[in-house]
């Protein structure tokens, strides 16, 4: 019922068609790229957050991973 | 090679982490106060700035831009600097950017009870503010890339792409949607009109959610997630795919909001085909988040942390799955306009937003202060208090969307609606709304631990403000070119990857919006499509004051139970000349778009001084200051001028004489609700806004009684 506004735009129906080809461009590349990064560079790279050189940070985490005892007290 | 030392300001963190609590309990409070008002409408006490109209756009922003954004900016400015191995750029600036956020809340926390609204949704502020916005938003742009560009770490970390992401996109959104003409200090019309004006605000609106509520998210995910857990992300590829996806995708599927509307059916399906896509770069972050805990989940069953972040992942998964389904137009046609969709968004909200937040902040907090929680205990009966109140608040709504849905949708086997009545959809579901405020409240409550329980922490802690690090410089030379290098080229750049993503944002927006431009001129015009008289105009600014499109559509969709019900579906050639566009998103109430000639004068008259005398056990506040206000027709004169600027065809020079043309409507309405018994008056506003209401959907029944001379 709203295809004559559409129709009345000159090649409307290529819009989506470019969309998608654009799409798939793109993540295709961004797959390529991603297959082809350097192994130990991905490790190096997900570990930035947790490069941590704040010992007191390390401490309490670790409390927190055997449960630290003197969180239980209410 | 010599270590330079730095420090972190914990300080902005500090402040930013206390306006995410303060106004996370004022958001959800004031939500709490409105679905109470659901069920007791009396809660409105009868003033105007208690109306669930005017007060949802306030829980709506209170918890969006206040509760949300203030926890993006708290994990933004804690882990930005940390990832960059470099303190913030300007201290000034983060500063610059905490007051002026929190000045913009309370400004809208103001202005939005006092009936100061554009009535766009999530964009509800006025102009000054909008610009304001405009302004802290490029604040922490200038101090989040001068950040990264000073950096020491040479791979910005997939969070921060999710930043850069942010930033770009919601600039491009927000001034993009906030495109309006002043008439006064606090009102304006957007340049756009009806259905360009839906497209636009939908585009926004769904990029809000995708790049304010899911984005920065993301990032805070990929950040503070391997943190709790202490060990990396599952797949750091899978984060690239899933970030490159997600952007791009994300900014085509906001037309899903239109489905059946009088938006180009094309547009409509693009939405929908994107919105199925978009299921896959949701799910990899999901995936990529859950599975960050392979092999750690001993830990999930002792760390409430990590309980919060793995139920809110698992949410985050839930409302994406759902967002595609609802897209689908079959599954939309039952679930738009109800309280389903109230579910999913607060499946999103209290569920991803929500959890993910509280859990960061009991990793954060200890933290900062240099101290251990103080209770676990408390934090698990949070946890389990604040799911209960999720799967009492979405069932409930799902309930009372699905049934209402299906009571508007009965036929009797005559073929007639079962249920012609509204107000008989509305306390069937009554139940619902109780359960619902109950779901709200025990989610609230465990708020209200937590932030006992930070207190406590904090308390036997002692805060540092500064905290001090030491790192290389970053080197500056130029690495080989290596097969495979070139997305880490881009990593190492932070001005390229900006350009990059606003390139693949826009031309999704390109893409999506300018056909939609070039339709203005193809929307066939209806002959019998007039402008709105002086005395309507004014009384469609007093229908957006009071926010009645919070509650009622104007948009008759092409189903036979609605035109049963409400008439003739709504053609995109009846809202040439809607500054701004009215469509609506919900039906607590009836549509409207035919409410034209459906009631006298003087049922409209008493309807809005007591909506229970006319419609016994409605669930509308009253507005019986509409009777006694006189309405202000001083800018009648300036509206009429900014209405033709923005297009509409008023004769040259008709903002002069257009007084006189409102002062004689008014005088014909009055005299007729006087005949009926009603002791109106023909300058009190309720008599423009009955004007707008009866010329509601009018036009195309080929009357011409109400038209501009």
């Amino acid at each position: 019922m709203f295809n004559n506004y559409l129709q009345a735009i000159e090649g409307i129906e290529i819009y989506p068609v470019i969309g998608l080809i654009i799409f798939l461009i793109v993540f295709i590349s961004v797959v390529v790229w991603v297959i082809k990064i350097d192994k130990n560079y991905i490790r190096e790279a997900e570990r930035i957050p947790l490069d941590n050189d704040n010992e007191a940070d390390e401490t309490i985490s670790l409390k927190n991973l055997t449960g630290g005892s003197n969180e239980t007290k209410v | 090679m010599e270590l330079e030392k730095f420090s972190y300001d914990n300080e902005i963190v500090r402040k930013f982490g206390l306006a995410t609590v303060v106004w996370g309990l004022v958001g959800m409070l004031v939500g709490i106060f409105i679905a109470t008002q659901l069920f007791v409408p009396s809660l409105s006490f009868n003033l105007p700035f208690l109306t669930f109209g005017r007060i949802r756009p306030l829980h709506t922003n209170a918890v969006i831009f206040a509760f949300v954004g203030n926890a993006i900016f708290m994990g933004v400015y804690y882990s930005l600097p940390r990832l960059c191995k470099a303190s913030m750029f300007s201290k000034a600036l983060s500063n610059f950017h905490f007051w002026g956020w929190q000045l913009i809340i309370v400004a809208a926390a103001i202005s939005l009870p006092m009936g100061f609204t554009t009535s766009k949704e999530y964009a509800e502020l006025e102009w000054p503010i909008d610009i304001a916005i405009a302004v802290v938003w490029i604040a922490f742009g200038i101090n989040m890339f001068g950040t990264i560009i000073k950096r020491r770490e040479k791979h910005m970390y997939v969070a921060i792409w999710f930043y850069i992401a942010t930033w770009v996109t919601v600039t491009v959104l927000h001034v993009v949607n906030s495109i309006e003409l002043p008439v006064s200090f606090l009102k304006s019309y957007p340049v756009y009109a009806g259905v360009q004006d839906a497209l636009v605000q939908w585009w926004y609106g769904h990029n809000a959610v995708a790049f304010f509520l899911t984005t920065p998210y993301l990032g805070l995910m990929y950040y503070f997630l391997p943190k709790a857990a202490n060990r990396p992300i599952y797949s750091y590829r899978l984060s690239i795919i899933h970030f490159w996806a997600l952007i791009f995708i994300y900014i085509w599927a906001g037309p899903h909001h239109l489905l059946y509307s009088a938006l180009p059916y094309w547009a409509q399906s693009l939405g929908t085909v994107f919105s199925i896509m978009l299921i896959a770069p949701s799910w990899g972050g999901m995936i990529n988040g859950l599975l960050t805990l392979r092999g750690a989940w001993d830990r999930v069953r002792e760390d409430p942390i990590l309980k919060f972040m793995v139920v809110a992942v698992t949410a985050y998964g839930m409302a994406t799955f759902e967002g595609p389904m609802l897209s689908l137009k079959n599954v939309n046609a039952i679930a738009h306009f109800t309280d389903w969709i109230i579910a999913h968004v607060h499946i999103g909200a209290l569920g991803w937003n929500g959890f993910l937040t509280f859990g960061i902040l009991y990793w954060l907090i200890p933290r900062l202060w240099k101290t251990n929680l103080y209770s676990r205990k408390l934090a698990n009966f949070h946890f389990w208090i604040g799911t209960l109140g999720i799967v009492f608040y979405a069932s409930s709504m799902y309930w009372s969307g699905i049934t209402q849905s299906l009571m508007w949708k009965q036929f009797t086997p005559q073929g007639l609606l079962q249920y012609p009545n509204f107000l008989e959809t509305v306390l069937q579901i009554i139940p619902m709304y109780i359960i619902r405020m109950i779901g709200g409240s025990l989610y609230l409550t465990g708020v209200v631990v937590m932030v006992y329980n930070l207190f406590k922490t904090a308390k036997r802690g002692s805060f540092q403000k500064e905290e001090d690090a030491e790192a290389p410089p970053m080197e500056l030379k130029r690495e080989p070119f290596k097969k495979g290098s070139r997305h880490r080229w881009l990593e190492g750049k932070p001005l390229q990857f900006i350009v990059a993503s606003l390139v693949v944002v826009l031309i999704g927006g390109i893409v999506e919006m300018v056909p939609t431009f070039l339709i203005k001129s193809n929307i066939p015009t209806i002959a019998s499509v007039k402008p709105y008289t002086p005395l309507e105009l004014q009384g469609r600014d007093i229908y957006i004051r009071e926010a009645c499109n919070s509650c009622h559509s104007q948009l008759i969709r092409p189903f036979r139970s609605e035109t049963e019900r409400y008439g003739e579906y709504s053609k995109a050639g009846e809202f040439v000349y809607d500054h701004p566009f009215l469509w609506g998103s919900k039906r607590t109430g009836p549509d409207l778009q035919r409410e034209g000639g459906k009631y006298p004068n003087v049922w409209h008259y008493l309807h809005m001084e007591n909506p229970q005398s006319m419609s016994p056990g409605s669930i509308m506040p009253r507005f019986p200051w509409l009777l006694t206000n006189d309405l202000d027709t001083s800018y009648t004169r300036k509206k009429i001028s900014v209405m033709r600027t923005l297009g509409v065809p008023y004769p040259d020079g008709y903002e002069n004489v257009a007084n006189d043309d409102l002062t004689k409507q008014s005088e014909n309405i009055a005299l007729d609700l006087q005949k009926n018994g009603a002791p109106a008056e023909p300058n009190k506003e309720i008599i423009a806004l009955i004007a707008y209401l009866q010329r509601l959907g009018t036009d195309i029944k080929g009357d011409s009684s109400s038209s501009v001379k």
